[in-house]
């Protein structure tokens, strides 16, 4: 089926000339710092030394009313952390762009976030989020920070760019999204809808 | 304040839909009211913001005036901000205490869902305010392939096409509206066994009618979405509902 994906790239919207920006995806350097252990900038090629790469067929949602499910493939965030060893509770990631936004530690390992490289089977290309970008699958995915330029562990929530927006709930909500790969209209999976009932975010995101 | 204002008969309300979470449709009778014809605007709240409406604890309820003390609130989230502060566009970044507050100061209340659904899709049940054609850009204001188009709200006044049954503009899109029900993912069921007004404490309100960031499917009238009560999002505003005074 031939798809075609909504595109709302916060930081191209504000600034067209973002997508100048084309970032080699071998020498892009991604920085892990903050409340760590072991900080560390490293360039994007050489994290599988330290990594096993992953992929997989996962679906995400937006916040707008769609979700798509695709084989992504990218690198565990959970394998990131014990790489890192991080000493705080949040997790704060910056954009090439400046776009930011902060999530608990919890929250995103919860949802088994990723780092993703490839969409499938492909690098990421521009409107994607290439090179690398942050995944939420139970979460909205404007938590998940496109083109990924560093994340610092921090101790204390910070409002991020699209929460100053408005936006601040990211809970997905019991409601049928449009499933761009296939053209149905699908209600959230059944954990999403339990995590709905508990709101188990409700307060983190203020 | 002299807020323009459209009859809502006394009636049959259908309500609901098919789709998981919205049903089973159901009828439900309604006792009459009023209900506002446009969203409250800037330059509508602009009075209750000069009247002293955040200054005064009788227009809150105990939760509300905690909260708007407890974070020093003394006007809507995105007052200052350009994009949205038109004095004809809607207010917008106003929690549910704010709605609640500014109602009350009218001498209204927020509408329960079932009667903004009664207001939206009159006798028919109609799946959008105007009929059950999905609608364009000159319409309403929504995300069509679910990519904003405007990146705010628009004036109230625009798209006249897009009136209910009853005469209430814009119901569909620009902005979400709150509604005075708690929010449960049951709610629709439990109309069959008469409930009509979702009063189990949740931390969630419900929201009907979608936004300017929304596609087609959450400007339905059966649509449902949900924020905590805190939250000041700028895709959301007021719609005031009067009780109809009986003589």
């Amino acid at each position: 089926m031939r798809r075609k994906i909504p595109t709302f790239f916060w930081e191209y919207v504000k600034n067209k000339e973002m997508e100048k920006i084309i970032v080699n995806h071998d020498d892009h350097v991604l920085s892990f710092n903050g409340l760590v252990e072991n900080p560390m900038q490293i360039k994007l090629k050489n994290l599988p030394n330290h990594i096993k790469p992953v992929k997989g067929r996962r679906r995400f949602y937006c916040v707008n009313g769609w979700s798509l499910e695709c084989e992504w493939g990218g690198y565990r965030l959970s394998d990131v952390l014990d790489l890192i060893k991080p000493k705080g509770e949040f997790l704060k990631a910056t954009s090439l762009g400046g776009y930011v936004d902060t999530t608990s530690i919890k929250t995103l390992l919860r949802g088994d976030s990723w780092l993703v490289t490839h969409m499938d089977g492909k690098p990421l290309e521009f409107k994607r989020g290439q090179p690398v970008r942050l995944m939420t699958f139970d979460l909205y995915q404007f938590k998940g920070v496109k083109a990924l330029s560093s994340l610092e562990v921090v101790n204390t929530y910070e409002k991020g760019t699209w929460a100053s927006v408005g936006y601040t709930d990211a809970t997905i909500q019991p409601y049928p999204h449009k499933a761009i790969d296939t053209g149905e209209d699908l209600m959230p999976e059944d954990h999403l809808i339990e995590l709905f009932k508990e709101s188990l975010i409700h307060g983190e995101s203020k | 304040m002299n807020l323009s204002r459209v009859k809502i008969p006394a009636g049959i309300a259908i309500v609901g839909s098919d789709i998981p979470y919205e049903g089973p449709p159901c009828q439900v009778e309604v006792a009459g009211f009023e209900m506002m014809e446009h969203c409250v605007t800037n330059k509508e709240y602009s009075q209750f913001i000069q009247a002293g409406g955040y200054e005064s604890p009788d227009l809150w309820s105990s939760s509300g005036w905690k909260w708007r003390q407890t974070f020093n609130i003394s006007h809507p989230a995105f007052w200052l901000d350009p994009q949205y502060n038109g004095s004809a566009q809607p207010v917008t970044g106003v929690s549910f205490h704010e709605a609640n507050a500014f109602a009350k100061w009218v001498g209204g209340r927020l509408p329960t869902e079932i009667e903004w659904e009664r207001a939206a899709r009159g006798e028919d049940g109609r799946e959008f305010p105007w009929g059950n054609e999905p609608p364009d850009m000159s319409m309403a204001n929504f995300s069509p392939d679910f990519v904003p188009v405007d990146l705010s709200a628009v004036e109230v006044t625009q798209h006249p096409r897009n009136v209910s049954p009853f005469g209430c503009f814009q119901m569909a899109g620009n902005v979400f509206e709150w509604c005075s029900d708690y929010f449960h993912i049951d709610t629709p069921q439990r109309r069959i066994a008469g409930v009509k007004l979702e009063d189990r404490a949740s931390p969630r309100r419900v929201l009907k009618g979608g936004a300017w960031v929304t596609g087609i499917s959450r400007l339905r009238c059966a649509a449902r979405w949900s924020y905590s009560s805190e939250f000041r999002d700028n895709i959301v505003g007021i719609r005031v509902a009067f009780d109809t005074l009986r003589t």
